[in-house]
């Protein structure tokens, strides 16, 4: 089984509203993919629809298990981090690892107190006394720490400092991710994420309106740097869009002979939020 | 076994989260029952040393070795059963505070999510709230309450030895610390099969309720007893308002599971061969065989059901 999760024609309303529409995916193993998409796109519905947090139309298999009905069996293999103040309060560190090792089968405490050594977090303290990048960190030690096949983390590094966003992609390229493993991120910070994905899925007002690998971005879409004396020769290509930054034309362009374009400036691989815009503004020209 | 575990962490995660009302509230409680008593002890003494007769609280002391060793079983079965119905007082209202948190402030705080990621059914984890409540805090408060009753023993014991008297006559042999517990734990079982349907409907406004989970448990069965009211009185027919005794009948017993034998209609049975501890607990299991506990435990587990499926269906942010 290659496909982690494959959906057919999965939606999901609210009321009129068309949180989820027709979408059509598969994520193999070992892939880390980027879901990007403005506020209210539907980026945390789909993933709840994943975790069988909620209810839809369509078909939806993660891990070959239909997620709204088994829930709780599909979490032994799933881990998700949701928010930033997700972990209860009251709860001390130890208690943390005391209950999820009882409750998790595929849990190591050894592993996550080995990472929670590299913090500077102690055993009894509180969540209710930790900054939030100390809450991430020691969520981030139990995720870890879990055997799970699938992690999903919805906006994982949201309100967090530069130091500890870093370190926390830092942390689940070298010790987490090993090519068996499936991880899913939404964030805004995209920038932040852009060199660890493999593919990426762009989603707009329920549909998705991109699914791509990295390779095949970087194959089709090519980001010029246009000396003003090529402007009219670059414009004659039809950029999805161009931006001017100090004295030199970023141009965006899809599908384009790259020979032809490195004639024009220096070419390199689009940023994916510069992409993403792009893409949005086609759409709606479209 | 796994599902063992798992309630065993479940369970154990409750009182990590509510040490102070399952643990410290019944601590404080006794330590306040201690420190009452020798308060009183010594107020007695030096009141009565300043009114010059300086011998009235031994005199006192003195007189009650005279009482026959049937009156001070009767003292100390009352001593006890006045302090354990305190301690069910009490472990009602933590009960009723804890469940109508129980499905609501993971919520609230957002860890719902966080729960919701481990392994664990959701009905698995509503059961495990609810057996909390019924059996797990209340063995605590028979632990700290017997706890309680045998650090009092010893400080009386103190006192009388002080006066010169025989402890073991007058504490060891009329008081059984036995009894004592025997009827506080059949009390807290009889607390709680009456309220059970209390505890079910606690628990289904907890989950419901997306703001305010108390006042949705009072304020809809007030406003449904007021409608009733107001139809009948419109209706002109001032019939059967029996139907709201009901209700509080359950939280009456509850509240005072050591008169539920006669709170129940039934006659006290009276036995003069029986000491006052076994009249009670005879009494009160005498409660317990009426149509009216298995009604409520019906509507307990329809309620829990309830509140399961909202955890599972709608409760996921």
């Amino acid at each position: 089984m290659t496909n982690i999760i494959s959906t057919k024609n999965l939606s999901k309303s609210y009321g009129k509203f068309k949180a989820l529409d027709d979408i059509n995916l598969t994520i193999g193993k070992g892939k880390i993919v980027g879901l990007i998409g403005p506020n209210g796109a539907g980026k945390t519905t789909l993933l709840k629809a994943m975790l069988g947090l909620t209810a839809y139309d369509g078909d939806l298999e993660v891990m070959g298990i239909n997620p709204f009905k088994e829930r709780a069996k599909l979490m032994e293999d799933i881990c998700f981090i949701a928010d930033v103040a997700v972990l209860p309060k009251w709860i001390k560190v130890n208690e943390v690892l005391d209950f999820v090792e009882e409750t998790h089968p595929k849990f190591s405490r050894s592993k996550a107190e080995a990472f929670l050594k590299k913090t500077k977090l102690g055993l009894k303290q509180k969540v209710k006394s930790m900054s939030k990048g100390m809450v991430v960190q020691l969520h981030l030690a139990i995720v870890m720490s879990i055997e799970a096949k699938l992690l999903v983390l919805d906006e994982p590094t949201l309100g967090l400092d530069i130091i500890y966003r870093k370190d926390f992609y830092d942390n689940l390229l070298n010790d987490y991710f090993d090519h068996e493993r499936t991880i899913i991120i939404t964030t805004h910070q995209v920038e932040e994420i852009e060199h660890i994905l493999t593919d990426l899925l762009f989603i707009k007002e329920g549909k998705i309106v991109l699914d791509s690998s990295m390779d095949e971005l970087t194959e089709e879409y090519f980001e010029v740097m246009v000396p003003s004396e090529n402007y009219e020769d670059a414009m004659s290509f039809k950029p999805l869009q161009s931006r001017k930054v100090f004295g030199k034309h970023v141009m965006l362009f899809k599908h384009v002979n790259r020979g032809e374009l490195e004639a024009l400036g220096d070419v390199q691989r689009p940023g994916v939020a510069d992409l993403f815009v792009a893409m949005l503004k086609e759409e709606e020209a479209a | 076994m796994r599902i063992v575990n798992t309630y065993k962490a479940l369970i154990k995660r409750e009182f990590w989260e509510h040490r102070g009302a399952f643990i410290k509230a019944p601590i404080i409680m006794s330590i306040v029952f201690i420190v009452l008593s020798i308060g009183f002890y010594i107020t007695a003494i030096v009141l009565a040393d300043k009114s010059g007769s300086n011998d009235i609280v031994s005199q006192l002391i003195n007189e009650s070795s005279k009482l026959s060793s049937e009156k001070l079983s009767m003292i100390w079965d009352g001593q006890m059963m006045g302090m354990s119905s305190i301690f069910l007082m009490v472990l009602y209202f933590v009960l009723f505070f804890f469940l109508l948190g129980s499905l609501f402030d993971d919520r609230k705080d957002q860890s719902v999510l966080f729960w919701k990621s481990l392994p664990i059914s959701d009905a698995t984890t509503v059961f495990s709230k609810i057996i909390t409540a019924m059996f797990f805090v209340p063995i605590v408060f028979v632990g700290v309450y017997l706890a309680l009753t045998l650090v009092l023993m010893l400080i009386f014991t103190a006192i009388l030895l002080i006066h010169g008297l025989s402890p073991i006559q007058l504490i060891w042999s009329p008081a059984s610390l036995y009894a004592g517990g025997k009827v506080m734990f059949v009390g807290t079982m009889t607390q709680m099969l009456w309220a059970l349907p209390i505890y079910g409907w606690l628990i289904f406004s907890s989950s419901i309720s997306k703001r305010r989970p108390f006042l949705f448990s009072v304020f809809v069965p007030a406003i449904f007893a007021f409608s009733w009211y107001w139809i009948n009185v419109l209706t002109f027919k001032f019939t059967d308002f029996t139907m709201f005794k009901k209700p509080l009948n359950y939280a009456g017993h509850a509240m005072l599971p050591y008169g539920s034998g006669s709170l129940n209609g039934n006659s006290f049975r009276f036995n003069p061969e029986e000491s006052t501890i076994d009249l009670i607990m005879n009494n009160m299991l005498s409660s317990l065989a009426s149509l009216e506990i298995l009604y409520g435990a019906i509507f307990c587990s329809i309620m829990v059901g309830l509140a399961i499926w909202l955890r599972r269906y709608r409760n996921t942010t």
